[in-house]
Formats: structure tokens, sequence, C-alpha cells
């Protein structure tokens, strides 16, 4: 647990140093090196507008070309500077996840409380409610949405939270119920706080973790879903850059130039597998700790 | 037993209802009227309107509709495609053939594999556990899409082993055709099955029973059969079931990644051509698939474990 | 007549952490034909660990060292095959906990049938009235219907009967009795040690019982093993041992343990905790508990010496023998 092995931020104040600290003691050496490399894809993303140029200008004398000093990673069939494409496609790739986790759990945990806090007819009716949910898939929902209201990072999102809701929810739910029933919480009623203070101040900042752990792997399949859909043609459209829409181009392999399609590929996997092995860890970190 | 299998399908049928109550309603919620919505942007004769009209009902109240609309589905009629002209069904039934093929051949290689894998990761060697489990952690990492471009790159394009395109026709036509795209529509649920495999196995080996059953001196073979695998047969059915359902929404991408012509792409082709009637069609088979594989697996799961057989699931 | 059993410096190590750790030094016992030993300690004394180490059913990672030879066979050289054969039909063994212990999944039937079906070829209709035969022996009555049943139909004294039925179909010399009534509630316990005992005497099986509880062990057994942080510090007659046992930790066993005669102030407790295996050191592993400590008992760790019928593990027990050791029940030893 050495606080070395971080040591750009030997320089911020000893509070959030003592947060990493904290953080690395859960998630570990390589989930540290997981969270830093989103970090630097996050960062790059914001600042695409001040680093990276237009992602959409074509050299149309210099297609396909291979690195160069102008294109790092050479350009695409258009001639368009493959590392800017990226960069910028990293904007409405995160953002995508971001928006869907957003909503879900903003959904998902006062609904998960009313269920855990009044338990009885209400818990079932909400719990029967999530099991419908789960009957139908993610994707053929957003296909259905799409279908209604046109493509776009929107009705995709929409779609896609309405079907991450009841996972959090589940998980929100149960942690709630677990807590509902420790000693703190019927000192608290007996004292005559209201169960909505109740909620609020105690039983859900205290599944916080296990709602973290949660998000974050969800925010991992939303991530996939989200390419996948843009693969589909149906979320972002082109010429905007975006991951997904990069990998949906079969002509660059037919052509012999995979790299344009097989770089945007490579940052999904990387960008799934650190915030899966991140959410997982946090999830077993969870475990043991309930045990 | 039989009540809990009148349960279980009744819980399917209402599920099946809502579902596809959601399906018909949701040209509802559309911005502008279902009729705009039936008919997208084309330009209908008014043969076909009348078609359409007598299909959809649409003046009359929303149940009656939805009733009359799922009753034909039942028998077969999914009302008239407004951009072929041709009826639903027609589409359909020619669609189906390529994703059943490639979805029961991904469900193979799913059981087989995963089930395999595991049971070699828990029973062998610290060596082979650590190669599979590392192989595991790059197939969990890897979305289909993702998987399907690599397969083509590597084994179409490449070293051209398979065909890049299209889904083949006849038996051995097919097999060569949906080969990749079988295998990039099982690798996720492979590596994860693989490793739900693994746990499960390694889980029930610690058990005390299996120190039973070998202080009784039955052989290694029959305490690997009899006493591990077939009590974490559980877990695994269950992923296995989800996985397989799973794979229902998933045959979409690979289709679009193949080029294949299955119900996915006709899915997708339907979206783009607004036409709205194959669209739900469409999405009520898939979504019907999904919920009657979910209640297998459920069914499954209760046969396989005396405990809940026995009604403990009431509780 | 030869030893059915002979365990000779026993010792085993299992892998905790990452180093192995010792969980049972130099255990040393002979088994007569048909004689019963009761072994008595602590948990995690390494009674458990002596009866698994007999079958070497030890856990993955173990190592071992010694000798157990059953019926002139060396166990620690035998063949898989061998070893097989050993526990199919020489050894049984009763586990703690049956609920555990009874693959959940199986019916009782087929629980009871396995062995005999899949190892002794025999026809499945003969096994199965073998089945009903020793379930109605130990106890259980409508067997026809119990054989049909899962393991979470029946209660806990029930299925340590299926489990002691199962011990007897494999009709094997010796028994090895793993606490088998810890897990049971108080008024099964009785009924079910009472079958165990009564089927093994007419069958004239061997049987080692371990349990912790010392009264337990001195009815239902000939000689009494009693163990310490995975030593053998005494072994005595069965009858001496609620009299006059000479180890200082048999003498406290006997006094902790509450008189239902009268009532008393406090129930005498052993000072201090018990010592796991590993933790013991060069001197005697009951030292530091010990009234009777003295300053040899912690430098050298005594060596089990040999008085008339007894092997007792301690430097003064010659002398506490001379003394006919102190009387029990004055509670001169502990508070």
């Amino acid at each position: 647990m050495s606080a070395t092995a971080i040591s750009p931020v030997a320089a911020v104040p000893t509070v959030r140093r003592r947060r990493v600290a904290r953080l690395h003691a859960r998630i570990g050496t390589a989930g540290m090196v997981a969270v830093a490399f989103l970090a630097v894809v996050a960062l790059a993303a914001i600042l695409a507008p001040l680093i990276a140029p237009n992602p959409n200008a074509e050299d149309l004398l210099n297609i396909t070309a291979g690195p160069s000093l102008g294109h790092p990673l050479g350009t695409d069939e258009l001639g368009r500077n493959l590392l800017s494409r990226l960069i910028w496609g990293a904007r409405t790739s995160l953002l995508g996840p971001l928006i869907v986790i957003g909503a879900a759990t903003g959904v998902a945990v006062p609904v998960a409380a009313v269920a855990g806090w009044r338990g009885g007819a209400v818990d079932l009716a909400i719990s029967r409610l999530l099991d419908l949910m789960f009957a139908f898939p993610g994707l053929l929902l957003a296909i259905l949405v799409v279908a209604l209201y046109g493509t776009g990072l929107v009705p995709c999102s929409i779609a896609l939270a309405i079907s991450y809701m009841p996972w959090i929810a589940r998980v929100a739910r149960s942690g709630i119920v677990r807590e509902r029933h420790k000693p703190y919480i019927a000192a608290a009623e007996v004292q005559g706080v209201s169960g909505f203070a109740i909620c609020v101040r105690h039983l859900i900042p205290n599944i916080s973790s296990i709602i973290w752990s949660q998000v974050t792997i969800s925010f991992g399949y939303a991530l996939v879903d989200l390419a996948a859909l843009s693969f589909l043609g149906l979320n972002i459209q082109p010429p905007t850059s975006d991951w997904g829409v990069m990998v949906n181009n079969e002509n660059a392999l037919l052509d012999g130039h995979p790299v344009e399609v097989l770089y945007p590929c490579l940052l999904i996997v990387l960008c799934v597998t650190a915030v899966t092995y991140v959410g997982n860890r946090l999830a077993s970190e969870e475990e043991r700790r309930a045990r | 037993m039989t009540r809990y299998l009148g349960r279980q399908l009744a819980s399917m049928i209402v599920l099946l209802l809502l579902s596809s109550i959601v399906i018909y309603g949701s040209m509802y919620l559309a911005p502008g009227s279902a009729d705009a919505v039936l008919f997208g942007n084309h330009t209908v004769l008014p043969a076909v309107r009348k078609a359409v009209d007598a299909q959809y009902h649409l003046g009359r109240p929303f149940f009656v509709q939805y009733w009359d609309w799922l009753t034909a589905a039942l028998h077969g009629n999914f009302g008239l495609s407004i951009a072929l002209r041709t009826p639903v069904s027609q589409r359909l039934s020619a669609a189906a053939p390529t994703t059943i093929f490639l979805v029961v051949y991904a469900s193979i290689l799913i059981t087989v594999a995963g089930i395999g894998l595991g049971v070699l990761s828990a029973l062998g060697g610290r060596k082979l556990d650590g190669a599979i489990m590392a192989l595991t952690n790059v197939g969990t990492s890897v979305p289909t899409f993702v998987a399907a471009i690599i397969l083509i790159e590597v084994f179409a394009l490449d070293l051209h082993w398979f065909p890049v395109l299209g889904a083949g026709s006849g038996f051995f036509g097919r097999l060569q055709h949906l080969t990749l795209p079988a295998f990039a529509l099982a690798a996720w649920a492979v590596a994860y099955l693989t490793r739900v495999t693994r746990t499960s196995m390694r889980d029930e080996l610690r058990g005390e029973h299996v120190a039973t059953a070998r202080a009784r001196g039955l052989s290694e073979s029959v305490v690997i059969r009899r006493h591990v695998f077939r009590n974490a047969l559980l877990p695994i059915v269950t992923v296995s079931g989800l996985q397989v359902a799973g794979l229902i929404a998933g045959t979409i991408i690979v289709e679009q990644a193949f080029g294949l012509n299955g119900l996915g792409q006709l899915l997708l082709s339907a979206v783009e051509q607004k036409d709205f009637a194959t669209v739900q069609a469409v999405s009520l088979v898939l979504v019907a698939a999904f919920v009657i594989v979910n209640t297998l697996v459920d069914i499954a799961y209760t046969m396989l474990d005396p405990r809940i057989r026995l009604g403990a699931r009431e509780a | 007549m030869s030893a059915l059993l002979e365990v000779d410096q026993l010792a085993v190590q299992l892998p905790i952490g990452q180093r192995l750790r010792p969980v049972l030094h130099d255990v040393s016992f002979t088994l007569a034909r048909g004689e019963v030993l009761a072994v008595v300690g602590e948990s995690g004394s390494g009674k458990s660990m002596t009866a698994r180490a007999i079958v070497r059913l030890l856990p993955p990672g173990a190592a071992s060292s010694g000798r157990v030879t059953f019926d002139g066979t060396d166990v620690g050289s035998a063949t898989r095959a061998q070893l097989r054969e050993l526990r199919a039909r020489r050894v049984g063994m009763i586990f703690q906990d049956p609920r555990a212990a009874i693959n959940p999944i199986h019916r009782i039937g087929d629980f009871l049938t396995e062995a005999l079906v899949r190892d002794r070829r025999m026809r499945k209709a003969e096994a199965h009235e073998r089945a009903v035969a020793v379930l109605g022996e130990v106890g259980i009555d409508d067997p026809g219907r119990r054989l049909r049943q899962h393991p979470h139909e029946l209660s806990g004294g029930m299925l340590q009967r299926v489990m002691i039925a199962s011990v007897l179909l494999a009709e094997p010399d010796l028994i090895l009795a793993d606490e088998p009534t810890t897990a049971l509630d108080v008024t099964t316990q009785a009924e079910v040690v009472a079958v165990l005992g009564d089927l093994r005497r007419e069958r004239a099986m061997a049987m080692v019982f371990i349990t912790h509880d010392l009264e337990l062990a001195a009815a239902i057994s000939d000689r009494v093993a009693v163990m310490y942080a995975g030593y053998l510090v005494e072994t005595l007659p069965a009858a001496q041992a609620l009299e006059r046992p000479i180890h200082p930790y048999t003498e406290a066993l006997l006094r902790s343990r509450p008189e239902l005669s009268r009532r008393m102030a406090a129930i005498p407790q052993i000072p201090g905790r018990p010592l796991a295996a590993h933790e013991a050191t060069g001197g005697c592993p009951f030292q530091p508990r010990c009234s009777y400590a003295i300053e040899r008992c912690a430098a050298e760790r005594p060596e089990p010496v040999r008085l008339g019928g007894e092997s007792v593990m301690c430097h003064r027990a010659q002398e506490r023998r001379a003394a006919g050791s102190a009387p029990v029940g004055e509670g001169t030893l502990v508070r």
C-alpha cells in the first residue's frame, strides 16, 4: 500500500491524498492503473477542442496514410486524422454511458429506497415491475425507441437508461433491505426522524459503496451497448466521430486498411476492461466487508 | 410440481402479454399519429391503406385494436410490410432460418465450450487453470461486435478460412458461413460461463459431501460426476440459459457485422425503411423467444434442485 | 492378536496462508479388533485430522509423516486402488454434520446404495433391500418411503442415522466417527449414540469415536485418548478416565464439566486459551495453562511414558500417579 506508486498526486492537499490512498487500498495497484488510464481518456475527451484538430478535416492527398508527424496514427479512407477522430470520439463514447447510468441511477435509487423502506405491498409491486423490465432486452428496447423517434444519442440513451434502471435498483434495494433492520435505523425512527430523512441521511449513504460498484460495472456495459448501437447505425451518425461509428466501417477491412477499425476497437476494449476491473474490485471488496 | 409449473407458465404468459402491449402500444408514444408511424414516409396506394386500416382498426379503442393485432399475430398474420408491400410473415419466415441456425450453433458452442473449459479449469493443474483464466479475461472484455471484427479480419480476410459475408445455403454451406458469426456471438458468453462453471465446481469440491464420497471409496470419476459436477450444475444451467437468452439480442449485432439476412438484419432494415409493422413483428418474435427461454431456464433449475422442487420456493 | 490399526508417530502439516503449519505432532496409538477408542479434545486439537489421516483423507496441499498401518498394510504407501478398497470396505467414516456430509441432490436411497451398486456391482433390487433392512435397524420407520426422500426432508438426527446406516452397509472393520452427535439436538444425541454403539457391538466392529465430551467418551469406549494442541497427551482405560486421570489437562477437562447433582456458583474453567497446534513451542504444550507446571515443563517437551495401561505425556506423570493425583471435585486447580 505504498503512496509512492502514485507520485503524481504527491503535491495535492493531504485530504485528497488520503482519499487516493483509501481508493488504492480498495482497488489495488492494478485498479489505480485502470483509473489513471480512464482519467487520461476522459481528460483527452474534455480537452479535445484544445488538443485535437478538426476530426472531419479531409486531407485527400493523404488517404489511408501511415503514421506521420501531422497524423500520429495515420489517416482513414477520407484522409481524416485518426488520432483526432479517436480523441473526439471519446467525447460521445464516454458521454453516452454517463447519461445512461446517471439517469438510471437517478431513478433507481429513489425507487429502491421506497421499495426497501416501505416494504410490504409497495416493495412487492416495485419488485414485480422490475422483474417485468428484466424481461425486455435493452438492445431491443433501444431499437424500438429508435424506430419511433429516429436515430441519435438521446433516444438510445433513454432506452438504455430504462433497461439499466432495474439492475441498479435491484442491487440498491437489497442493500437497503439489509441496512434497514440495523439498530441505528430503529434508533433514528424512535427519535422521530422522518422516513425520508433517514433514507437520505443514513440508508443511502450507507449503501453508497454497493451502488458505486454496480454503477461502475454498469457503466462498462452501457459503453459497450452504446458503441454497439452506433455500430448498428442507430446511435451517433457519421460523420460525427464516435468509436462505435468508426468500427462500423467494414469497407476499411475489405480494402485492407483495418487499423482505422482496430484502434477504436482497442480503445473500447481497454476502457471496458478498466471500468469492469475497478467495478469488480469494488464489488468483491464490498462482499469481503459484508462477511 | 404441477402447481409450480402452472405458476411459471402463467407468469410467462403475463410477461408475454405485457411485452406485446408495450410493443404494440409504443406506436402511440411516438410523435405524430399512429397513422404516421405505420405509414412512415411512404406514399401508399388507397388499396394498401385500406388493407392496413383493416389490419389495425385504427379508429377503434386501444385494447380492441391490440387484441385484434395479437390474435392475428398468433395466427401468423403480422400484417403488411409497408416498405415491400408483402406480408410481414413472409419476410419473417425468410429471415428466421438463418437466425435460428446461428442461435442454435452459438448455444451449442456456449454450453460445450463454456462448461468444458470451466470443468478443465477447476480440475486441471495450476498452469492449465491459469491459461484458461487468462483466456476468459480476454473473452469477457471483448464486446460482440469487436469479436466479430477481429474474426473477420483474421480468419476471413487474412487466412481466407471462412467467407466474409452471407449466410450460405444448405446445411454445410450454412455451417461454413455461420461458423465465424457463431463464434463471435458465443465468445463473451463462453468466457463468462467458463468462470461460473469453474467457481461452482470449486465450491462443490470443497463440500463435505465430497469428502464423504471419497471416504466411501467411490472412484474419482463417480465422485466428480455425481457429487461435484451434478451439484455444480445449478448455477451453470441458470447462467447458460441466461446467456442463450441474451444471444437473441446479440444476433442483431452479429448479423449486421457479417451481413446475414436474419431476423436482426430484418429488424434493422425495417427501422431504416420506417416499416413499423415489421419492427413490431420482429420485436414480438424476439421478445417472445427471450421470455420463453428464460422460463425454460427457471423450470430446468427447479427440476435440478430437489429443495426447490418441493415448493420451498414459496417462502 | 495383532492390532487392527497402528498409528505410529503420525504428524500432519497443513498449508495455512503461505506456510505449512503442523496440526498433528507425533501421534501414536493402537487399536485392537472390536475395540473402541474415544478421542477427546477441544476444537482444533487435531482429533478430526487424526481420523482423516487414517484413511489419507487430507486436504489438498497437506503433508504428513509417520506410519499408519491398517491390518498389516501401510496406508501411507497404498496405491490409489488399494486406498479405495480400504475406504470402501474396511474403514467407514461418519461425519459431524450429516446435512453437509450427505449430498443434498440425491435421494436417500441413492446415497445408501451408491457404493454397493457402483462399486460392488450389486443388483439394484438387492442393494435396495439391504438399505431397507439397515434403515430399520438404525431405527428409521417406514424405510421404503425414506429411501425415496431427499435429505432436506429428514431431521438432523434422522440423517445421522442414515449416515450410520451407510457405514453399516459397507460392513467395515473399523468405524471412524467424527463427532457424530455434535450437530444434533441434545435429545437425539443420546439415541444416535445408542444406535451406533449397539449396532457396532453386534457386528464386532472397531471404532474410533471422536468427541469433546469426556464423559460420553468414557461411556462409549474401552480406552480414551486425550488430545491437546495436536499432541496426544494421554491414553488411558475408559474406566479410569473419570476417576483418576494423570495428565493435568485431562484432570482440568474433568473439572470443567458442570456437575448435575449440585448447584455450582460458577463452572470452573481452564485458565488461558487453547493453543493452536502450530503455536506450540519447545516445552510442554499445556504448560502455560497448567497449575502443576514446573520449570522443566517450559524448557523441555515431555515424551510419552507408559505407566501400566496408560501412556502419559507429562514430566510429573510418575509422581502424580504415585500420589494418586488430586481428588477430583475439590476445585483446587481452577477458579
